[in-house]
């Protein structure tokens, strides 16, 4: 960009914000330096619009006559435009200063140096050296991570191929479970909610049609994590896997030495018998029978036939 | 960074740090001391409609020329520097929620992750990442062992059955990878690096001596590089999910299903994973894997005794 041209943008961006009332084009043409001598003044200043959209500004269109639809005056909402007054404590800073190097690639680095930058210009000073004894990691390997991530910002619909087929979705949120990443949203082809792992996406993926499309719903949280629906009751001796998410109970029966009773939970019964069979002789089933049935005829897999 | 965002995100730098020098504005924008003063250069004929005196932004351009530090007045038209957008909040605010688990419920990343909220009324929801941190009084341990340099005692466990183990270690670093949290420290049971999952350690002990000053290397080795040996098991579509969750060295497609090889690192963590994987298995490299898993099958089946 021309130092004649960046002048003339800061320009414009400083009148729209200053201004208290819509500005037409010929107002602007008259007010802002630069504009008073171009030819080509409409496409001039066309450009110089875009060029402020794209930095994230908010260009309000609309008419100071409350009687009229015209949309010929431009203004920028001060309150859209700045960021607040904010002041941060030294262990907030600290925590900032820590949080900037959380992820190493990827649209989050660029975006978290950005908002850093930011918060600097706004004379906070993030604490990035303080602390080199805790670090914290956001690692993305899947390349999917990148086009899904933007979209999911810009609200915009992501298509993408999965186990063999094109699938459309529209993205409510990234989440890593286990170091795994995932992708939760509405597949508008099959009109429900979804989620895919990104590793397991093939190619990458393509924003379809325009942003700001949908709205993600607000309770997004209550169709994350289905609620566990099944429970059985266990001994286990040692399985941090299993004792993490358990409740002790009662049971009266006897179990065997060094074993603990306690009751677990899964999203559903193949989950928790999985759970259950690869603690093998650390864990054994005391109710409901169903389960136990089901972890038995599971170890027969391998410990049957001799 | 455009000529524009870096004069937009300029201005209100300068009027937060009056008589910063031209070479901290150039390392804070990577860009080199004469862009700064050719920037400069260009701020002074920015400012409020009119364009005279009192208008304009003023900058001593002379002064930085001369003296090497800037000085802005007037430029309160541009004041403050942007919001910030809805990638650069829900980027920032997902790595605080991280470095918050890190630290424990971290005091300072709680509230500064509050004030964000507040300050871009975006709710930090588009990504989440979810970190294994384990017991809240272990972390908090290490962090107090960390802040005073002391070593500990780790009574944790490991990845196999049955063993416990107990050693004494230096705490160098805590630190998330892979959703999970980890502890890089200096054993000096095993005289070596190690790095422990935070979600097995059972109980730190903080004890009476101080870390003696040590390089620790910018990155560890994670749990499994230094299995010497690889396992390679052949599994149906429904067991394709274990080269999700365990590090894998490949993943070949095969006649109806698939072959993955996993850095083996100790035969009692792949029987297990046979268990788990049941009847999706069709072939395993390892007989002695094989073997292992049957045993654990059988020792768990002995407890069902009756029902067989």
């Amino acid at each position: 960009m021309s130092a004649a041209k960046s002048e003339r943008v800061m320009n414009l961006l400083i009148a729209l914000l200053s201004t208290k009332r819509y500005l037409t084009k010929a107002e602007l043409r008259e007010m802002v330096e630069g504009y008073r001598h171009t030819e080509s003044f409409d496409r001039t200043f066309e450009r110089d619009k875009a060029e402020l959209r794209a930095l994230g500004v908010v260009i309000r269109t609309g008419s100071n006559d409350p009687d009229s639809d015209d949309e010929d005056g431009y203004r920028i909402d001060r309150d859209d435009f700045e960021l607040p007054e904010v002041e941060f404590s030294g262990a907030e800073l600290v925590a900032i200063g820590l949080a900037a190097h959380a992820w190493q690639t990827s649209v989050g680095a660029e975006a978290t140096a950005t908002a850093l930058q930011r918060l600097r210009a706004a004379g906070a000073e993030p604490d990035v050296a303080r602390l080199p004894n805790l670090r914290a990691h956001i690692p993305v390997a899947e390349p999917a991570f990148d086009p899904i991530y933007r979209a999911l910002l810009e609200h915009r619909a992501v298509r993408f191929t999965y186990d063999g087929r094109v699938r459309n979705l529209q993205p409510w949120r990234l989440l890593q479970r286990k170091g795994l990443w995932l992708v939760l949203g509405h597949d508008t082809d099959r009109g429900a909610v979804r989620r895919f792992k990104l590793a397991r996406i093939e190619g990458i993926p393509e924003p379809v049609g325009p942003a700001e499309a949908f709205q993600p719903p607000a309770d997004v949280e209550s169709r994350l994590d289905a609620v566990p629906e099944v429970r059985a009751v266990v001994a286990v001796r040692d399985v941090p896997e299993l004792l993490a998410a358990s409740t002790p109970v009662a049971w009266d029966a006897p179990v065997p030495e060094g074993f603990v009773v306690v009751e677990v939970t899964g999203f559903n019964e193949p989950m928790l018998v999985t759970e259950i069979v690869a603690a093998g002789p650390d864990a054994i089933v005391l109710d409901p029978p169903k389960v136990r049935d089901a972890v038995v005829r599971s170890l027969l897999e391998w410990g049957g036939g001799q | 960074m455009s000529e524009l965002q870096r004069l937009v995100l300029l201005v209100p730098y300068l009027r937060a740090h009056p008589g910063v020098t031209v070479d901290e504005v150039a390392r804070e924008f990577g860009v080199t001391p004469k862009r700064v003063l050719a920037d400069l250069g260009i701020l002074q004929y920015v400012g409020l409609p009119g364009g005279f005196y009192g208008d304009l932004f003023e900058v001593d351009l002379g002064g930085a020329r001369e003296y090497g530090d800037i000085f802005v007045r007037n430029v309160d038209a541009l004041g403050r520097p942007m919001r910030l957008g809805r990638d650069e909040a829900a980027s920032l605010m997902a790595a605080l929620q991280v470095v918050m688990d890190l630290g424990g419920d971290d005091e300072g990343a709680r509230s500064a992750l509050a004030k964000l909220e507040a300050v871009t009324s975006l709710r930090p929801d588009a990504v989440e990442v979810e970190v294994a941190t384990g017991d809240a009084d272990v972390v908090a341990a290490l962090k107090e062992a960390l802040a005073d340099g002391r070593v500990v005692q780790l009574d944790y466990r490991t990845g196999g059955r049955g063993s416990r183990r107990r050693a004494e270690v230096e705490p160098a670093r805590l630190r998330t990878d892979g959703g999970y949290a980890y502890l890089d420290a200096w054993s000096r049971t095993r005289d070596g690096w190690r790095s422990h999952r935070l979600d097995r350690i059972d109980r730190v002990e903080i004890l009476d001596e101080h870390v003696p000053p040590r390089d620790v290397p910018a990155s560890l080795d994670t749990w499994f590089s230094d299995a010497g040996r690889e396992l390679t098991v052949t599994v149906t579509n429904a067991g394709r999910w274990c080269a999700d969750y365990h590090p894998t060295t490949a993943v070949e497609r095969v006649d109806d299903g698939w072959r993955i090889t996993f850095p083996l690192v100790s035969i009692d963590w792949a029987a297990r994973l046979l268990l788990r994987l049941g009847s999706a298995v069709t072939e395993v490299s390892d007989p002695a894997v094989t073997e292992a898993a049957r045993s654990l099958a059988r020792e768990a089946l002995a407890h069902y005794g009756g029902v067989l």
